[in-house]
């Protein structure tokens, strides 16, 4: 009896390390909407309201999903406390402390990073012109990505199923 | 509150204010022009900014802006956002938080006749605003009949304390029980934060911030139902028209205009009917001196 429910134990435990490695990779994905979302309030930002970056960036905080919202707080104080010259290297330096560190899929940095050097620059349509073409980029980036997530999702949610097997097999 | 203009000096010049103990209080404007000296305003006086980090009225040995220095000042006064100051750019200056305004000269680009924008901005005059409370309390009761204020047109050449003046006779006015609609067009009245005055403009007085005189005058008529109506800087003929528009509904007004005389003042003929005090200001001993007050007769009541 013992030994039948140390079996459904292992098979469950490598059940949930692969349902617990699929979700991780889901997340990959959600992430890549979630900068998108910013993205697209960013956009209402400038569009609708002229709202200066601080301001946009406290507004949308509020808005948007929890990983986000340190980056977004972050930024907007040390915008409001004018702790550089450019906009860009207080941008790049948010990005490396608040956001680097949870993205996973660390391709989808690159777009968020080259919109700092061109934002704020010039006039209302070039700045939106420059918010839609980052989200081009992170679309491009997403539909990449979605194939590979879905198979990922797949094998490892069948390889914890598996292993689990396994390791019963082996010790019994 | 006025120290916050000095957050947006760059550091090397903001520590020769700090170092110097320049009170914001007595500080009236500075002056940056790109790889020129800096020169400030300060009670009353012209002082230039020097390289060994003082502030004189020697003109040797001088500081000089840098390409860098004025970048910074801009991005600075504009949040790093010179995109939301677009309409206010096309007018040559920016309003700062605290009511302080930026006039702003550089290359204009042109859409066909109409300025698109303004790029290579190398002059910048930072004006700080100064709030002061009871400057008005000498010429308040001249203004008023039955206990009510009547309309008021404030005349004086640019930097004489116009807008300061009216900012305190629209508190007394609101404070004694009549309701002020108030057109901010450039925010240096209420000097609103986020559609919050960040002065004192009294109790009842509601205001159309960043909104186009003679439009903001009709919005307010119409849905504020006011007893007085304040502008700043009156000049176009739709202003005037306005003006007469809300007069005409019953309201009365206060307002600001540039000129000496009353002969100088524009549209003239129309003013000199729609107002019931003019009151004249110079900078003859300190800024915001009251040289004269008319009625609506021309006949002075104070001089």
């Amino acid at each position: 009896m013992l030994k039948l429910i140390g079996c459904i134990l292992v098979i469950l435990t490598g059940c949930l390390l692969g349902f617990y490695k699929s979700l991780q990779e889901k997340r990959k994905l959600q992430q890549g909407y979630d900068l998108k979302r910013f993205l697209y309030l960013l956009e209402g930002e400038i569009r609708y309201g002229l709202t200066p970056l601080p301001d946009a960036f406290e507004h949308i905080a509020a808005k948007t999903s929890k990983e986000l919202k340190p980056f977004l707080v972050g930024l907007s104080k040390a915008l409001k406390e004018y702790q550089s010259e450019r906009f860009f290297y207080i941008w790049r330096k948010k990005i490396k402390e608040d956001l680097q560190p949870f993205m996973i899929e660390k391709k989808f940095l690159d777009p968020i990073v080259s919109l700092g050097e061109s934002i704020g620059y010039l006039d209302q349509q070039m700045q939106l012109k420059t918010i839609m073409f980052s989200m081009e980029q992170l679309e491009d980036i997403m539909y990449d990505l979605k194939d590979q997530v879905r198979k990922n999702c797949k094998m490892y949610q069948i390889l914890g199923a598996a292993s689990g097997i396994l390791i019963v097999i082996f010790v019994l | 509150m006025k120290e916050e203009i000095y957050e947006l000096l760059p550091p090397k010049i903001k520590a020769c204010f700090l170092n110097q103990r320049i009170c914001a209080k007595d500080l009236q404007e500075i002056r940056f022009r790109l790889g020129q000296p800096i020169i400030i305003k300060y009670k009353n006086k012209e002082y230039f900014l020097s390289k060994c980090g003082g502030f004189s009225t020697d003109d040797q040995n001088l500081y000089e802006l840098t390409q860098k220095e004025m970048r910074q000042v801009l991005e600075y006064i504009s949040n790093y956002s010179l995109y939301a100051y677009e309409d206010q750019l096309k007018q040559g200056f920016i309003t700062l938080k605290g009511g302080h305004r930026v006039g702003i000269a550089g290359k204009v680009v042109l859409d066909h006749e109409d300025i698109k924008t303004m790029q290579y901005i190398t002059f910048l005059n930072i004006r700080i605003a100064h709030e002061i409370q009871g400057c008005g309390d000498k010429v308040f009761p001249l203004c008023r009949k039955n206990n009510k204020l009547l309309s008021v047109l404030i005349i004086s050449p640019p930097g004489c304390g116009k807008t300061t003046l009216l900012r305190d006779l629209i508190r007394l006015g609101s404070s004694c029980g009549q309701t002020i609609g108030l057109v901010d067009e450039r925010s240096e009245i209420a000097a609103c934060y986020q559609g919050v005055p960040q002065n004192n403009i009294g109790i009842r007085t509601d205001v159309i911030d960043g909104c186009p005189k003679a439009q903001g005058f009709q919005m307010l008529v119409r849905s504020m139902s006011p007893d007085l109506v304040a502008v700043d800087e009156i000049g176009r003929k739709e202003d005037v028209d306005a003006i007469e528009y809300g007069l005409h509904c019953g309201c009365g007004v206060l307002a600001t205009v540039h000129g000496n005389s009353m002969k100088t003042i524009p549209y003239y003929d129309r003013l000199k009917n729609l107002f019931q005090r003019f009151i004249f200001l110079d900078a003859k001993n300190q800024v915001g001196h009251v040289s004269k007050i008319l009625d609506e007769e021309e006949n002075q009541i104070l001089c």
